[in-house]
């Protein structure tokens, strides 16, 4: 026969996980969460960091060298295809916070306190929340305004941020340099689904892609992947593609959140 | 209270596994498939514990990945408590066969549900808040 205890230990399990579903919006569930991220973060750190400190280290090379490498060659790709009327970056990060833009638009700083894949999917957790004026959908992009994915949940001082090639992940682009505008979706493993792409616009390896608020094709210049070929056939009149990311959302330890005012 | 007696070892053995599994991430994520460490460590206490500690152990396991994961809030935790209840099931079928061969089976019965069940509970999950309940 079982005893109380353990039957009453059942119960009580069933009982207080299925409020903690039911009432998952409420503010004590959203402070045992917050509480959560903040006794994961840490130990989060210190393991990716060692990580990554291990890669560089096989690697033969030093973080920073790496880190400069990977950046140079991204820029240089970018630089390559960028429209004539992107203005110029701010690279250090403190200059890039509080810069306010023509469109209303501001652009936020976070720390990255976690990241985790999970299958195909990739996730950030960033150290921003509503607190900081930061929604569901806003673009978060890195320090070399490559987009890394938008932000899929927020609490009071944390976001998640969902990165761009997650499946079921889409948004309007526009190819670059050539023109057209595209939708992206995401296949997850840094892969994109390119779609609707007009039949005269001719889709070439190594162009790039650069993500649009909808609406808003002329906006700013956010890369968000390199096309790497296109799909055989047509469907309904448009062509389709393929397209990795650009970013590396694994190394990210800074980000730039862009929220709307 | 026996179940009280594995409460350092499984924090213990749980917090190694996270560790691993970010460790595994920084060294190689976007390059490389990283095991779910943290998911193979909560299967394996799943064979050891009682019902009521499975079920804490998948509830609170399930908290711990919804926190950190893209999954609508309460995913794994559904997915965490039903894992449990089937580890229970399991543990009385196979109770006459204390063998290892009986326990690899339960073991990959397990991870296999998990792969079933956090999908259905996402999509649930999905479609609960569309209509707004």
């Amino acid at each position: 026969m079982r005893s109380r205890s353990s039957i009453f230990a059942v119960v009580a399990g069933v009982i207080f996980f299925g409020t903690l579903v039911i009432f998952s919006a409420s503010r004590p569930a959203a402070f045992l969460r917050e509480g959560a991220v903040r006794l994961l973060a840490p130990v989060s750190g210190l393991a990716s960091g060692a990580g990554r400190w291990l890669a560089f280290g096989l690697e033969g090379l030093s973080p920073e060298r790496v880190r400069f490498l990977r950046e140079v060659e991204t820029r240089l790709e970018a630089a390559a295809a960028a429209l004539d009327d992107v203005s110029e970056e701010n690279e250090a990060l403190r200059r890039a916070l509080g810069l306010k833009r023509e469109s209303g638009q501001s652009i936020r700083s976070a720390r990255v306190i976690l990241y985790r894949q999970e299958l195909r999917n990739e996730i950030l957790i960033i150290d921003v929340g509503r607190k900081d004026g930061v929604h569901e959908g806003d673009p978060v992009i890195d320090e070399e305004r490559l987009l890394i994915g938008q932000i899929s949940e927020v609490s009071e001082e944390s976001s998640k941020v969902a990165v761009a090639s997650n499946p079921g992940a889409a948004f309007s682009a526009v190819l670059v340099p050539l023109g057209g505008k595209i939708l992206a979706k995401g296949l997850g493993g840094r892969a994109f689904a390119l779609e609707l792409i007009p039949m005269d616009v001719p889709l070439r390896s190594g162009d790039f892609i650069r993500w649009v608020r909808d609406g808003d094709h002329r906006g700013q210049a956010i890369f968000a992947g390199s096309v790497v070929g296109m799909s055989p056939g047509v469907s309904g009149g448009f062509k389709t593609g393929r397209a990795v990311l650009v970013s590396h959302p694994e190394l990210a330890e800074q980000v730039l959140v862009i929220t709307r005012e | 209270m026996k179940t009280f007696a594995y409460i350092m070892p499984v924090v213990a053995t749980l917090s190694a596994s996270f560790f691993v599994e970010q460790f595994a991430a920084g060294l190689a994520a976007g390059r490389v498939f990283i095991p779910p460490f943290l998911l193979l460590a909560v299967i394996g206490w799943f064979l050891i514990l009682s019902l009521s500690g499975r079920l804490w152990l998948g509830g609170g396991a399930g908290f711990l990945l919804d926190t950190i994961s893209s999954a609508p809030f309460g995913t794994y935790i559904l997915s965490g408590l039903l894992v449990a209840v089937l580890a229970h099931l399991l543990d009385r079928l196979f109770s006459h066969r204390d063998s290892y061969l009986a326990k690899g089976a339960a073991f990959a019965v397990l991870y296999v549900a998990v792969f079933l069940l956090v999908p259905a509970a996402r999509q649930a999950l999905l479609y609960i808040k569309s209509v707004g309940v």
